[in-house]
């Protein structure tokens, strides 16, 4: 899973994480962030992949804030690439305001995993990986 | 662990909030870009052919949209 990420320099907040793919399901775990003074914290997520046998899928990941209480949520929009189908562009009346768009990449017709699909993240910096112990 | 919300969920809340006769003619649109789906225009029947016609005269601005179905 080739992670590509952008906008590092993080206009709007200060996030950490760490998305990791298991076939087609993909999980994001402790991430947290700063946003216009105020400190996240969203839950590790899971998520499963549906993707269009046909037309392949276009999969936007979007950073939200529940109007009820304030709990951050990943919200993940899949777009058939069949020309028929949109994005969720109006937000109003949802329940959930959007705060940023996490990521996003296109699964291929069929595919079964998300291995070798590109993933492009934004605004966000990689948790850093643990460092294995050297021996000796 | 949580589960992402899908964002189906939520467009189909939004559609469900929508007056009857919106989404009827949501579906309708629907349904009708989905017969033509992969075909070419030749291929398309007299009434199909005539139906796409004067939906892209709609959408040039050169007929108004008189019937929405």
């Amino acid at each position: 899973m080739p992670v590509t990420y952008t906008d590092v320099a993080l206009r709007r907040s200060d996030a950490q994480f760490s998305l990791s793919t298991d076939g087609l399901r993909l999980t994001l775990e402790a991430l947290t962030f700063q946003l216009r003074g105020r400190e996240f914290s969203l839950p590790q997520q899971e998520h499963a992949v549906a993707v269009d046998p046909v037309y392949g899928t276009q999969v936007v990941m979007h950073l939200a804030v529940a109007d009820a209480g304030g709990s951050v949520v990943l919200v993940v929009d899949e777009i058939s690439l069949d020309g028929q189908d949109g994005p969720l562009m109006k937000w109003a009346g949802t329940g959930y305001r959007r705060l940023w768009t996490l990521g996003v990449f296109d699964v291929p017709a069929g595919a079964a995993s998300l291995d070798e699909v590109p993933i492009n993240v934004s605004r966000v910096q990689l948790a850093p990986e643990p460092v294995p112990e050297q021996e000796g | 662990m949580v589960a992402a919300i899908k964002a189906k969920d939520l467009k189909d809340a939004l559609e469900g909030a929508l007056p009857q006769e919106t989404r009827d003619k949501r579906a309708r649109k629907r349904t009708r870009a989905r017969a033509l789906r992969g075909k070419t225009f030749e291929s398309l029947t007299p009434p199909q052919k005539d139906k796409l016609l004067k939906a892209l005269a709609v959408k040039a601005g050169l007929i108004e949209d008189s019937e929405d179905a």
